[in-house]
């Protein structure tokens, strides 16, 4: 079984192999986002190399990978910031580049960097964004409430008269959130917003995200933080080099990576390759050494493999020191991806360091 | 009725060109005291009114709106405002009408006093007004589209210095080149065209093959970088 299933797609439950779902009027309408053969490029660099991606209505989706993996720009052309070279992207029933305006009332979009008039105070800031917007919060009846919660949302109060250029980054960067909540949009798009905040500042970010979500809102939003995606999301996807490696639940995706146990074999164990043929290891399993005599199994049925080695070690009488199994984490995930070559994007079967011995107890 | 999208931006602009000293002193005070240069001076230098109507047009419009448009979209687009506002509900044209309108209303208002100035220091009135308004209203917009063209391709605030001198020196040499020679072709430039029309204002003979080069010199310089503009416009810095 392969490591990690490049270009799977997730959708109304059924999950392909490097087959996205062609689109249709059907799924147009129950999702909130479609991404179709998506690329695009900056001059003849292509930031986006073919991406499908569909998030559905009321779902928080995150978009991860590394540096230059290609979010912002999946992002920006998502919110209509910069057209696609080639590719059909739908978001809320519109095509958010040519259909801009109105799309627009129905989005809040926070960029992955501040961009503020750093002569105005925050008030102003807000009072002009909201003087700006078509929604009923922004109303003349209900623009002073509206900023004032706003504001003690994210705890700006106290810096409601204080100049843009004067507010720290971490401020700023709850300005922003505002900005982009503000209109309780239908749809929201988050780039890297907790990037450069304090722990508690996070936490009150996600509060505010989590409240949205509570009321409908379909969140998409790109993160450095795993721990994050894996507390908030219900799907991810892992871009590298343009391209969505992995997508899927937390669940599903974890599940395409193989969980670890490991053990220390005792002096007089057999070799390796012996303990491979006696552990009668699937094609999907795989077992490595350190060369010091610590030994993992690679395994897609952790129950199962750990089964069969404590039956094997109380039937030869080994005890296995320093024996641990654990679950993939989305950590491990992300690193297998990271280090995917740039034109790689079939699948990859292993990428185990030294030493590796597959079942059939050929050293590779 | 709520206010238009351009009025609120432009309302916001206003107070943040009230708040940025530099801005104001190149906006407001400097083209002002020399606007009062001007006119304390004329007799000294032997200037006539419609060469005095010439060159406080062409120095307003020079450093009120072609310099604080150049300045005012570059700082605005590498403070990702421009993105900030296009992330919102305006349109296009609503956000650059947003920037450039309080400009222009800084320009009249400017204009506005200079001219009150010049009716008490005893200026004449032009024979054709019409002539006048035509050619101020073509060099001012030549300007604002040359503004918004050099915002293109001017990487910071501190490189409008160097970006904004061709234009500058095109506009303003050709205003200033115009006071010593009528050769035909000095109505190709912007300047020229403008004291071109400002000259036939005050009754000075002009064929009218001539104010027809200088209509259409005006147009092509607003139409021509307005399309480039247009075609080349960023809305967030060069990466």
């Amino acid at each position: 079984m392969p490591l990690l299933r490049p270009e799977r797609t997730v959708d109304d439950g059924v999950m392909t192999d490097n087959h996205p779902l062609p689109p249709s009027p059907a799924k147009h309408t129950s999702n909130a986002i479609t991404a179709t053969g998506l690329r695009c490029f900056y001059g003849t660099f292509e930031a986006v190399r073919g991406v499908d991606l569909s998030v559905a209505h009321g779902e928080i989706f995150a978009l991860l990978g590394t540096n230059g993996a290609g979010k912002t720009t999946t992002l920006e052309t998502l919110e209509g910031h910069r057209a696609a070279t080639s590719g059909a992207v739908q978001v809320l029933g519109l095509d958010p580049f040519c259909q801009r305006r109105a799309l627009r009332p129905r989005v809040g979009i926070m960029l992955q960097e501040s961009g503020f008039a750093g002569d105005l105070t925050v008030k102003e800031t807000v009072a002009l964004w909201l003087r700006l917007s078509s929604s009923e919060a922004a109303s003349p009846a209900n623009r002073a409430r509206t900023i004032t919660t706003a504001l003690d949302s994210l705890e700006l109060s106290n810096r409601a008269e204080t100049r843009v250029q004067q507010l720290s980054g971490g401020q700023r960067r709850r300005l922003d959130l505002i900005l982009a909540t503000v209109n309780r949009p239908e749809l929201l798009f988050l780039d890297e917003p907790t990037t450069g905040l304090d722990p508690e500042s996070r936490e009150r970010t996600w509060d505010v995200v989590q409240r949205l979500h509570r009321d409908g809102t379909t969140i998409l939003l790109t993160t450095h933080y795993l721990e994050e995606a894996e507390a908030m999301a219900d799907r991810i996807a892992i871009m590298h080099h343009g391209r969505i490696a992995v997508t899927g639940s937390i669940p599903e995706v974890l599940a395409a990576q193989p969980a670890r146990i490991r053990f220390q074999l005792p002096d007089g164990a057999p070799s390796i390759e012996t303990l491979t043929t006696s552990l009668r290891l699937s094609p999907q399993e795989n077992i490595t050494t350190d060369g010091r005599g610590l030994c993992t199994i690679n395994t897609g049925d952790l129950d199962d493999s750990l089964f069969r080695l404590l039956s094997w070690a109380r039937t030869q009488d080994h005890r296995l020191h320093r024996l641990s199994a654990t679950e993939a984490s989305l950590a491990e995930v992300f690193r297998s991806v990271s280090i995917l070559p740039a034109d790689s994007h079939t699948n990859t079967t292993n990428n185990n360091n030294n030493n590796t011995v597959n079942p059939q107890g050929v050293a590779a | 009725m709520s206010t238009p999208r351009f009025a609120t931006i432009s309302l916001s602009e206003l107070r943040l060109i009230a708040r940025n000293k530099t801005v104001l002193m190149g906006a407001t005070l400097f083209p002002l005291a020399l606007g009062v240069f001007l006119i304390y001076s004329r007799e000294d230098v032997g200037r006539g009114w419609p060469q005095l109507v010439l060159l406080q047009i062409v120095f307003f419009t020079m450093f009120t709106v072609y310099l604080t448009i150049t300045t005012t979209l570059t700082t605005r687009r590498n403070d990702l405002f421009l993105k900030r506002l296009r992330s919102g509900e305006s349109s296009d044209v609503a956000i650059l009408a947003g920037l450039i309108a309080p400009v222009i209303a800084l320009l009249l208002a400017q204009l506005a006093i200079v001219a009150v100035a010049m009716g008490i220091a005893g200026a004449t009135i032009p024979e054709n007004s019409l002539l006048l308004a035509v050619g101020a209203i073509g060099f001012i917009t030549s300007a604002a589209a040359m503004g918004v063209l050099t915002g293109n391709f001017t990487p910071s605030a501190a490189a409008a210095q160097v970006t904004s001198l061709p234009f500058l020196t095109i506009a303003a040499g050709s205003a200033l080149w115009a006071l010593l020679a009528t050769d035909w072709y000095i109505a190709l430039l912007p300047g020229g065209a403008f004291a071109v029309l400002v000259n036939a204002a005050y009754g000075h003979s002009a064929g009218p093959e001539q104010l027809l080069l200088a209509v259409g010199s005006l147009v092509a310089w607003t139409v021509i970088p307005a399309l480039i503009a247009y075609k080349t416009f960023r809305w967030e810095p060069r990466r």
